[in-house]
């Protein structure tokens, strides 16, 4: 009998010997299991974060021909009220803006702002770039930069291939 | 001293305490060095330049030096990942409380939130001469007198464990 129940002694003294010394390898694997998300997690947010704050247009970035070396390339930091007027001054208006004020000029003649427009002075410079709290003012802005109702203004065409989103301003703003 | 007191073997609030300190600071100690690990810019160039108070001469002969920064880079990197390892899993862990004991106090030593001394680098608290770091220091110096592994951990299938 009692070498029988050696045996069974031993086992269990193994079995026990084995969870004990084994105790805290599950910790490893929960610390594994958990360390794989993270690294999910982290690449799935990087990813995102990227995807949101550029948006890549496809369009190239192309100015169709220089005059000279005078050359100006402007950007805009705010496309609202002010800075699209600013633009404009440059040169630079949606397609909206000029289908409207077209209409406007053809129905009233006393309506000079078409006409206004399309006798500025050539200021020989590029839009190239618009920052704007809302995505649909830097579209406005991109949609100014590809606008050719001007004629003679080839200068002004360059397409914006990266537009600045809200979230890279808010970005910009922890930043500072 | 290498082994524990029958008094601890006995109380198991004492022992599995033990147990769990031991477990949490090699869970520390193992993500510091895997998140270092898995980064590829990780440098400890940027904590060795805010050095302050005896060892700041030393941190940035160290960061002028390529060869020894990425020496120091390497050490940090594989001496957490294996002491944490060592820890957890309760491998030779007296020994994993030392080198990890020394490894916290050279942070300590090379950082000190002593009087006077300001970095640039955002703390994560407030500190007055005693910061986590003396603490966790401290905690291994305890798992260093009060060794567990040789009862919960991998040291029990190694023979004369509980001599070393």
């Amino acid at each position: 009998m009692s070498k029988k129940e050696k045996p069974s002694k031993n086992t269990n003294l193994e079995r026990r010997d084995l969870i004990k010394g084994l105790a805290t390898v599950p910790v490893a694997g929960v610390f594994l299991a958990n360390l794989w998300r993270k690294m999910r997690r982290d690449a799935a947010k990087k990813a995102n974060l990227l995807s949101n704050l550029v948006e890549e247009k496809s369009a190239p970035n192309i100015v169709k021909s220089l005059t000279n070396s005078r050359h100006l390339n402007i950007g805009i930091i705010g496309y609202g009220g002010r800075g699209g007027h600013l633009v404009r001054g440059a040169g630079f208006a949606t397609k909206g803006w000029t289908d409207t004020v077209y209409k406007n000029s053809q129905k009233n003649k006393l309506d000079k702002q078409f006409a206004t427009f399309m006798s500025q002075e050539d200021l020989n410079c590029s839009l190239i770039g618009v920052c704007d709290l809302f995505d649909n003012r830097a579209e406005q802005g991109l949609n100014a930069s590809q606008n050719e109702v001007r004629p003679g203004e080839s200068l002004k065409w360059v397409q914006l291939d990266i537009v600045i989103t809200q979230k890279c301003w808010l970005m910009m703003l922890l930043m500072q | 001293m290498a082994s524990l007191h029958s008094s601890i073997k006995d109380n198991e609030f004492q022992f599995y305490g033990l147990v769990v300190l031991r477990v949490l600071i090699g869970w520390h100690f193992l993500y510091e060095g895997i998140s270092k690990l898995i980064n590829p810019y990780w440098s400890s160039a940027a904590y060795l330049l805010d050095s302050k108070w005896i060892f700041s001469g030393l941190a940035k002969a160290i960061v002028a030096n390529p060869t020894l920064l990425t020496i120091s880079d390497y050490v940090n990197m594989w001496g957490l990942t294996l002491v944490g390892l060592s820890l957890m899993l309760g491998l030779l862990s007296r020994y994993g409380s030392l080198v990890g004991m020394t490894f916290i106090c050279l942070y300590y030593l090379f950082a000190p939130p002593l009087l006077g001394l300001e970095y640039g680098r955002p703390g994560e608290g407030s500190y007055l001469i005693v910061n986590k770091n003396l603490i966790e220091a401290c905690a291994l110096w305890v798992l260093y007198c009060f060794p567990t592994s040789h009862i919960i951990g991998l040291d029990r299938f190694l023979p004369n464990m509980e001599k070393n």
